[in-house]
């Protein structure tokens, strides 16, 4: 269906309601509601009709065509791990009132877009303003250049993953240069890539990003750069290790650096069929780690999902988040994941059913 | 779902723009230079302004001077 169709069928509906004609209005309306991001995309389609005779039009296309793309981003990165990035956005044009004074009392920066025929490099313009400053910036003055870039690049590529002009220019323009200067970036990048196939980028490695940014806030202010990017990268290499592994290898299954202490519980042994076995290596990581990961693929998630309910009872767990099930690809097939962190709460003493 | 402002200024009113910011003449003569890299800006290459120290500083649209740009500054 085409714009003026759907132009035509909402004009109709208004002006001959029917007793069907204003459910569905009604659904829309609540549709829309709960999407704002698909208003805008909406928007940016109808702008775009009059772009070429109104400069108002045309800047009004460009915002929320951008738009649409962070804000469903936003709000899919949010899904996979909650407050990731905390906010969406608004493209503001800047007033013709502004003088040098008021531009300096508001202290931003301005940044140039161009006409909506260049829009792959206006989305990339944006959308690299907006990671490099909404996402995890309590980590970034803690890591190097190396690391924040790969970080970041591999967020941009998962935004851009829906526009494949935007992610060639990108590759092409910002990535390809980047990485022929320094390798290191695309090594980092490869890992990180890698864990985003299994589901791990987001809801595993980028959420520990946050929590020691958040303390390293409040507890190390003369914390050296070199030891906790250190630590970050032998981190991004051991879940890499594990989420890489053939289903029978032996991997280290738990990380304890200065900084990250974290245990990844695999629910993937045929064996382990017996919820036993998994609650025995939960509690014998209480007493070490901060954060406790269950994570399964394809039949093994019904069983985190029993697993979960029991210990969900435990005091000295508590889970974050809701149990959600992801799809991943692999060998060409969908199979459903699931990740599910526990926070640890208490580390000494025993694991006191809270039923009890 | 709160939102945070990224300003911008489209390239139909981008010369308009910088003689409201008074940089418009300096920029045509040659006489600013990228905060970050020292390049000469021309009305091709500007990406960006930015405020430091009191002043209004231009950055070129070199990926290199304008991420350091960016990471500088809060959404």
């Amino acid at each position: 269906m085409n714009l003026m169709n759907l132009l035509d069928l909402i004009y109709e509906f208004i002006k001959n309601p029917s007793l069907w004609g204003y459910p569905i209005l009604i659904f829309i309306i609540i549709y829309f509601l709960l999407n704002p991001e698909k208003v805008e995309k909406w928007g940016a389609i109808l702008f775009k009709a009059f772009a070429y005779f109104s400069v108002r039009a045309e800047k009004k296309h460009i915002s929320l065509d951008i738009q649409s793309y962070v804000n469903s981003f936003q709000k899919q990165i949010n899904d996979e791990s909650e407050g990731l990035l905390p906010y969406g956005i608004k493209i503001e044009w800047v007033s013709e009132e502004i003088t040098p004074e008021s531009f300096l009392a508001e202290g931003k920066v301005i940044i140039r877009l161009g006409h909506h025929k260049n829009r792959d490099e206006n989305i990339i313009r944006v959308i690299l303003e907006y990671i490099s400053q909404a996402l995890v910036p309590e980590i970034k003055h803690h890591i190097t250049k190396e690391v924040r870039q790969a970080i970041d690049f591999t967020v941009v590529k998962k935004i851009l993953s829906d526009v494949p002009s935007a992610l060639n220019r990108f590759y092409e323009t910002r990535y390809k240069p980047e990485v022929e200067e320094n390798p290191k970036i695309e090594e980092l990048c490869k890992m990180m890539e890698d864990l985003d196939s299994v589901g791990w980028f987001t809801r595993i490695f980028l959420r520990e990003m946050k929590e020691i940014g958040v303390e390293l806030k409040s507890r190390f202010p003369n914390l050296s750069e070199m030891d906790v990017n250190n630590e970050i990268i032998d981190f991004l290499r051991f879940l890499h290790t594990i989420a890489t592994k053939r289903p029978e290898e032996i991997v280290p299954l738990s990380f304890i650096g200065n900084f990250i202490k974290v245990a990844i519980v695999l629910v993937a042994r045929p064996e382990s069929i017996d919820l036993e076995p998994h609650k025995r290596r939960i509690k014998e990581h209480i007493s070490k780690v901060n954060s406790i990961y269950l994570a399964a693929r394809g039949g093994y998630v019904e069983l985190v999902k029993f697993l979960a309910k029991e210990i969900d009872n435990w005091s000295s767990l508590r889970r974050i988040g809701e149990l959600k099930v992801y799809s991943v690809r692999l060998n060409n097939r969908k199979v459903k994941s699931i990740c599910v962190r526990y926070k640890v709460i208490e580390s000494d003493g025993d694991n006191v059913d809270k039923r009890s | 779902m709160t939102k945070v402002a990224i300003k911008a200024v489209h390239d139909s009113d981008l010369e308009k723009f910088l003689a409201k910011l008074k940089l418009l003449d300096k920029i045509k003569e040659g006489k600013i230079r990228c905060g970050i890299c020292g390049e000469v800006i021309t009305l091709d290459n500007f990406l960006c302004v930015y405020p430091e120290e009191g002043q209004i500083k231009v950055c070129c649209n070199k990926r290199e001077c304008y991420e350091k740009v960016f990471a500088k500054y809060k959404l």
